[in-house]
């Protein structure tokens, strides 16, 4: 890819909307100079390679840093009395 | 009656084996589990097969709505019939009631739709897919007035996958506002009645919101609550 950085971006998260493993309409991401960081969270470890090894594809260019975080250990439900 | 709520579970095949022990102490939290849609990844029935397994040992009544990715596929109707198979309700414009030691609450579920919030609305002007857009938020919005004014019970709750307050998307950009919501469906609780809105859909957003009416809204979203679910305590 040698487009700005801003169509780049979108490029991306449409990859990431689009590929049914991942099916992510949130990841974050951003693109500066070689380097692209991806944020988010998904539901398992599986998603997250598959986050990495998508953007890996596209720009193989740069730099990538999967700060996607997997949803895993969850806090004990709570109650909130709204009586 | 305790409610327990959660969204946007967004189960894939690759979910096998980690929902189920989430739920594992409902019976002791909750008298009710709702489900406030993107139950799936990408709508795919066998996505909803993983689920009705997952939830098989829930022993609380199940009651859920569908999200934009349950609808991805155009296989709603599937999704549906597989997770009525595993006694879950689905609910789609229409209403269901539990009744818990002799209090009956009555739920209206619906998936919603967006269009944007008071005074940065959508409207159903110009071309035909805005207008169709904007009648699709109608349509919801008056299927919710309807089921809650149906319902006859001591309480009253709507679950719905879109947001009907900004106050619940808070967080996420505000570009995306009017994808992620409508105050018209708002407009049709506060025009009915309700105790309690649940929905999920906005990830980043903020979980405790309410209506121009009152009406208490609390988004569920799984990556926003990062609990199993939350658990509303209602009665009056």
């Amino acid at each position: 890819m040698d487009e700005p950085p801003q169509y780049v971006v979108q490029q991306v998260k449409e990859a990431l909307a689009a590929d049914p493993r991942v099916a992510s309409l949130d990841a974050r991401v951003r693109v500066v100079a070689e380097e692209v960081y991806v944020q988010g969270d998904v539901g398992t470890e599986e998603r997250r390679a598959v986050v990495e090894a998508l953007v890996t594809r596209l720009l193989p260019h740069h730099r990538v840093h999967n700060d996607v975080r997997v949803i895993g250990e969850l806090d004990r439900a709570d109650e909130e009395d709204l009586t | 009656m305790r409610v327990a709520a959660v969204a946007d579970l967004h189960v894939g095949l690759d979910s096998c084996g980690l929902l189920a022990p989430r739920f594992a102490s409902l019976a002791d939290d909750a008298d009710l589990l709702l489900l406030g849609g993107d139950l799936t990844q990408v709508g795919a029935p066998d996505e909803a097969k993983v689920l009705a397994a997952e939830l098989d040992a829930v022993p609380v009544p199940v009651v859920a709505v569908l999200g934009n990715h349950d609808l991805h596929q155009d296989a709603g109707d599937e999704l549906r019939a597989i997770l009525e198979d595993a006694d879950v309700t689905v609910l789609d414009g229409d209403v269901v009631t539990v009744t818990v030691a002799g209090c009956s609450l009555g739920v209206m579920g619906d998936t919603g739709f967006g269009g944007g919030f008071t005074g940065a609305s959508g409207s159903a002007f110009g071309e035909r897919e805005m207008k169709a857009f904007m009648r699709r938020t109608e349509q919801s919005a008056a299927r919710i007035q309807t089921g809650l004014e149906v319902l006859d019970t001591d309480l009253r709750v709507a679950l719905l996958h879109y947001s009907p307050v900004k106050d619940t998307v808070i967080g996420e950009r505000a570009e995306i506002f009017p994808f992620l919501g409508s105050s018209l469906l708002a407009h049709a609780v506060d025009a009915a009645g309700a105790d309690l809105v649940v929905h999920g859909h906005a990830h980043a957003g903020t979980e405790q919101g309410v209506t121009a009416g009152g009406v208490r809204v609390r988004n569920v979203a799984l990556p926003l609550i990062r609990r199993p679910y939350r658990v509303f305590r209602l009665g009056h």
